[in-house]
């Protein structure tokens, strides 16, 4: 006696179309493929992807040495502020942020990001703290060099018993 | 009776999984990383402004914040490169060749982080053919312990780097070279890219991947 053994497509479609696959049910399990799908392409990591992109680009727009006259939008704030926006934990984006907004006179806004990269971020205290707990109170947080701070390289003076970063040479293997 | 025992499958599967780790191993640059690592496992690194050893004007300029999210994205806390050259600058010291030769602890003192980066641009060569151009770069890193100076990882990585490489057809080929050609400085963030990527997939993971 022959068998007449169904297809996988006849048992999908087969299955489809029984009560447990209403149109109510397939509409709402399309909708959520496709919710399911879209956090995927717009999840954690394409945020965080996001925010590398955008800080990278602020980054290397200074130093290419942009100038934002003319521009309705400055580009670097904008590429700084968007990489905030993707990623609030971002290492380091307000502290560039902080420093490129002093460049450009607002002292304020600049000592407001530098007090907010400390707080997020612990590690950056030390380093924070040479411009704010200088500029306490001041509105010129980081003078040109013809202030007297800048005139005076006293952080990073000299002393004798200073010691030069050596390779390690009992300990050097080539992996 | 005794039975014959064939020992054909198992030398065959030696021979694979000898064939495996010279292909797999073959893939890895040379590197530096010491022993424990993992005990000695940075938080923050502190990158330092690259030394340019090549003529080819303003390469640390792109090298700098490529390698500050390299880094990052690993995992660790990276330091604002505008803020620590601000830093500096207000020092008077502006020279990355200075800054490098300034006592590790100073660093310490100053920004205390965990470890500092020293980055090296050694070398960054257009070199030209009938049919295309490469780029031939080779950046040297190394990481160090801020506290202690003892090294934690160095790596130096040569990449040759083919602007025209993307290309299938002969004609794209040509005309992405003759473009290269003239905007030499437009391949200075791929090539850069391609060089730092192999550096930094070589360090291991700071606490922080999945969050940053």
């Amino acid at each position: 006696m022959r068998h007449n053994v169904p297809s996988i497509y006849q048992r999908i479609s087969r299955a489809s179309q029984s009560r447990f696959f209403s149109p109510a049910v397939r509409m709402s399990t399309i909708f959520m493929t496709l919710i399911t799908l879209s956090l995927f392409s717009s999840g954690c990591v394409s945020q965080q992807t996001k925010a590398w992109n955008n800080y990278e680009e602020g980054m290397l727009l200074v130093y290419k040495g942009y100038d934002a006259e003319g521009d309705k939008v400055d580009k670097v704030e904008k590429a700084f502020n968007k990489a905030i926006e993707c990623n609030k934990d971002l290492p380091g984006v307000r502290a560039s942020l902080g420093t490129y907004k002093a460049k450009k006179g607002d002292a304020v806004g600049a000592t407001e990001l530098w007090a907010e990269e400390k707080a997020i971020h612990p590690e950056s205290k030390k380093a924070m703290d040479v411009v704010l707990e200088k500029n306490k109170g001041k509105e010129d947080a980081l003078a040109s060099e013809t202030t007297p701070a800048a005139e005076k390289p006293a952080d990073v003076e000299i002393k004798p018993g200073d010691k030069q970063a050596e390779p390690a040479k009992d300990e050097k293997k080539s992996v | 009776m005794r039975k014959k025992v064939s020992r054909q499958p198992f030398s065959i599967g030696v021979l694979g999984v000898l064939a495996l780790v010279v292909f797999f191993g073959g893939c890895t640059p040379a590197h530096f990383l010491i022993n424990d690592y993992e005990k000695q496992r940075p938080l923050s690194i502190l990158v330092l402004p690259p030394i340019n050893q090549t003529p080819q004007e303003g390469v640390e300029d792109v090298v700098y914040p490529i390698f500050v999210r390299a880094i990052g994205e690993k995992g660790y806390y990276v330091y604002s490169p505008e803020y620590v050259q601000e830093i500096f600058r207000r020092n008077k010291l502006q020279e990355a060749g200075r800054i490098h030769a300034l006592p590790y602890n100073k660093f310490y003192d100053v920004f205390g982080p965990d470890a500092i980066l020293y980055i090296t641009v050694e070398e960054w060569a257009a070199k030209y053919y009938l049919i295309g151009n490469q780029i031939n770069t080779q950046i040297f890193a190394r990481l160090v312990d801020a506290k202690t100076g003892v090294e934690l990882f160095n790596m130096r990585y040569q990449y040759a780097y083919d602007p025209a490489a993307a290309q299938s057809s002969i004609a794209g080929k040509l005309l992405v070279a003759i473009a290269s050609k003239f905007s030499e400085k437009s391949y200075l963030e791929p090539a850069a890219r391609c060089n730092i990527g192999m550096i930094s997939k070589q360090l291991p993971k700071g606490i922080n991947d999945e969050k940053w």
